[in-house]
């Protein structure tokens, strides 16, 4: 067999590939629409598009669509895109298939220091809207810093872990089970000193809800996940390097020092910004990149913009079921991404295996 | 391309694990690094290429010394195969040689760099094996595929840690033939190995390590039971088995 072949098939396969990027891009589109279209208020597919590109239709529905539904799905794309890709560049950093900012308690640990913020530093106040309290967010830039001086200090805890003692992936995961429950016992405690309005506002503001954004803060959530995103696809080759071991990076020239603790940090604030915004939202940056590995393999030049598309096509897809299957009630997403998530999870650890 | 060692210094913690370790290699020699388990070997083999930072000494490439290279230009010149590689995540045999033109490329390989790789696998006949996932090749296939992607690096000098352990007897030899047409093309190899009968096969220049330090180096001479007995601590013998050199261990002394 002539090299031109290997060539040819090597070039077919990323061919493969790149479709099934399209589709899942086309796939997402269509989910965008119907998402716009669903909901309380049903507004006919014909009515999204014209408002959306013609804009000549009643001001109710112009308002729902520009206010309260593109928000939402902008932020549960956002969201999803950001948890995944921060999945996947935590497991091929770390080389451990059960990295994410969910399983190494990075996402309670920016939840305390979201909750700290909101709570000590009066970062938010409580409204009471008839029965159900509503934390309003006065100062997102100190929840969100908050939140990342948190998660950073769980994700030193980490890299401290690999680098003294070059932790298994199961050692790590055990970690990060401890400092999950350590950052939910601080939240707890913060909530014990609360008043209890305080205290519902938090419990409510826990729940992974993509509806609690607006545009103020999908616009930040966006300035800090756009770089995040394209650092990440820069790194590509890194990460591939890295996964075959420290060495062999090191002898390709990658400095894996560097690039791991960066790597880590960076992962750490886009789970904060996320986390600070819509509460946890737990194993979508888990699972997803493991879904995307089935079907494009493990290059990372390919795995991580997939992760993030399917990771947004799939927290919109969860977020818009979760907001209509029980209509009129709206579930926060993160309800329902456990639910999902822990059996998926479940059935990495016993089949996922064979592929590790 | 011409590397010189002298005076390297390596300590774990507190424990020496190299001494004074001074050599010099010329392009297109087979070095092969001897020594018992816990010699010094690997250790060796990753403070030339950078993998390990010796405490003191200095290793110069045609007198540049490494630690003033960019990181990027010392893994266009040396490549470093490893004892065996076991990812958890799934990459075909064609990605994991790509790898080896990461010092060359930025956001994605160029034409280049995939006709490099295609040649390569050709060139070792993979041909069968590209497509395939790493985790699914044997391990005498898993140890080709790594010397695939030190050649598509195009590094002139490859370091190879024990090349040959794992494997069964027939890929030792096809594995130790690589590297032989390798070094002829004028890639210098720098090979840690255990069997003592390889080495003498394969190797032209010799260095024995005992306990961090150069017992003894150059030639053939070097493998004479004179030295394998005190370093070794066992006895054997060297048999002439129709001009090469054979060497049977007989007892531990």
């Amino acid at each position: 067999m002539p090299g031109s072949e290997v060539l040819a098939r090597y070039q077919k396969s990323t061919s493969l590939k790149v479709i099934f990027g399209v589709i899942s891009v086309a796939i997402l589109g269509l989910i965008v629409v119907y998402s716009i279209s669903v909901g309380s208020y049903k507004i006919p597919v014909s009515e999204v598009v014209s408002t959306i590109f013609l804009k000549n239709t009643s001001s109710a529905v112009h308002n729902v669509i520009w206010n309260i539904r593109i928000p939402r799905i902008l932020t549960a794309i956002i969201a999803g895109a950001g948890l995944s890709v921060a999945g996947a560049a935590m497991q091929s950093i770390l080389r451990n298939p059960l990295g994410s900012p969910y399983t190494l308690g990075i996402s309670s640990a920016a939840a305390f220091g979201a909750a700290f913020a909101l709570s000590a530093l009066g970062a938010g106040s409580v409204a009471s809207r008839t029965a159900e309290a509503a934390i309003i967010v006065n100062n997102p830039y100190l929840v969100t810093v908050c939140a990342f001086i948190s998660a950073l200090s769980a994700t030193a805890v980490i890299l401290l872990l690999v680098r003294y003692r070059g932790a298994t992936p199961e050692t790590m995961i055990l970690t990060g089970v401890a400092l999950g429950s350590l950052f939910s016992a601080g939240t707890t405690a913060l909530m014990y000193f609360a008043e209890s309005m305080q205290i519902a506002a938090i419990v409510f503001w826990q729940f992974g809800d993509a509806g609690k954004a607006g545009w103020s803060e999908l616009a930040i959530m966006t300035v800090i996940s756009l770089p995040a995103v394209i650092y990440f696809m820069r790194n590509s080759w890194n990460y591939n390097s890295m996964k075959a071991g420290d060495e062999t990076a090191k002898s390709l020239g990658v400095n894996v020092e560097r690039v791991r603790i960066v790597g880590m940090v960076v992962a750490s604030l886009l789970t904060a910004v996320i986390v600070s915004f819509i509460g946890i939202v737990g194993f979508v940056g888990l699972v997803i990149p493991h879904i995307v590995r089935r079907f494009i393999g493990g290059n990372e030049m390919y795995l991580i913009p997939y992760s993030c598309v399917t990771g947004g096509l799939l927290l919109l897809a969860a977020d818009t079921v979760a907001r209509t299957i029980i209509s009129p009630v709206v579930l926060p997403v993160g309800i329902l991404t456990s639910f999902l998530g822990a059996p998926l999870f479940i059935y990495l650890i016993i089949r996922g295996r064979e592929y590790w | 391309m011409k590397i010189k060692v002298d005076g390297l210094y390596f300590r774990y913690d507190s424990k020496p694990v190299l001494r004074d370790v001074s050599l010099e290699l010329r392009h297109g020699d087979i070095l092969g690094i001897v020594g018992p388990n816990g010699s010094g070997k690997s250790t060796l083999i990753k403070c030339l290429d950078r993998i390990l930072r010796p405490q003191a000494g200095s290793i110069l490439i045609d007198g540049e010394e490494i630690n003033r290279m960019d990181r990027d230009e010392l893994a266009k010149k040396l490549g470093y195969v490893p004892q065996g590689e076991n990812s958890k995540f799934p990459i075909t045999v064609f990605d994991a040689i790509l790898m080896g033109r990461r010092p060359y490329l930025n956001w994605r390989p160029s034409a280049h760099d995939l006709e490099k790789v295609s040649d390569v696998i050709c060139q070792l006949g993979l041909e069968e094996i590209a497509m395939r996932e790493i985790g699914a090749i044997s391990g005498g296939q898993r140890q080709k595929v790594l010397i695939a992607r030190a050649l598509a690096q195009e590094a002139e000098v490859i370091l190879y840690d024990e090349p040959t352990s794992n494997l069964d007897l027939r890929h030792q030899l096809e594995v130790l033939n690589m590297i032989k047409e390798q070094a002829e093309n004028g890639i210098t190899a720098v090979v840690a190995i255990h069997d003592l009968n390889l080495a003498a096969r394969y190797c032209d220049k010799f260095v024995m390590l005992n306990k961090g330090v150069i017992y003894a180096a150059g030639g053939l001479e070097v493998l004479h039971p004179e030295n394998i007995e005190p370093v070794y601590k066992v006895k054997v013998s060297a048999i002439n088995n129709s001009g090469n050199m054979v060497i049977v261990p007989e007892y531990p002394i």
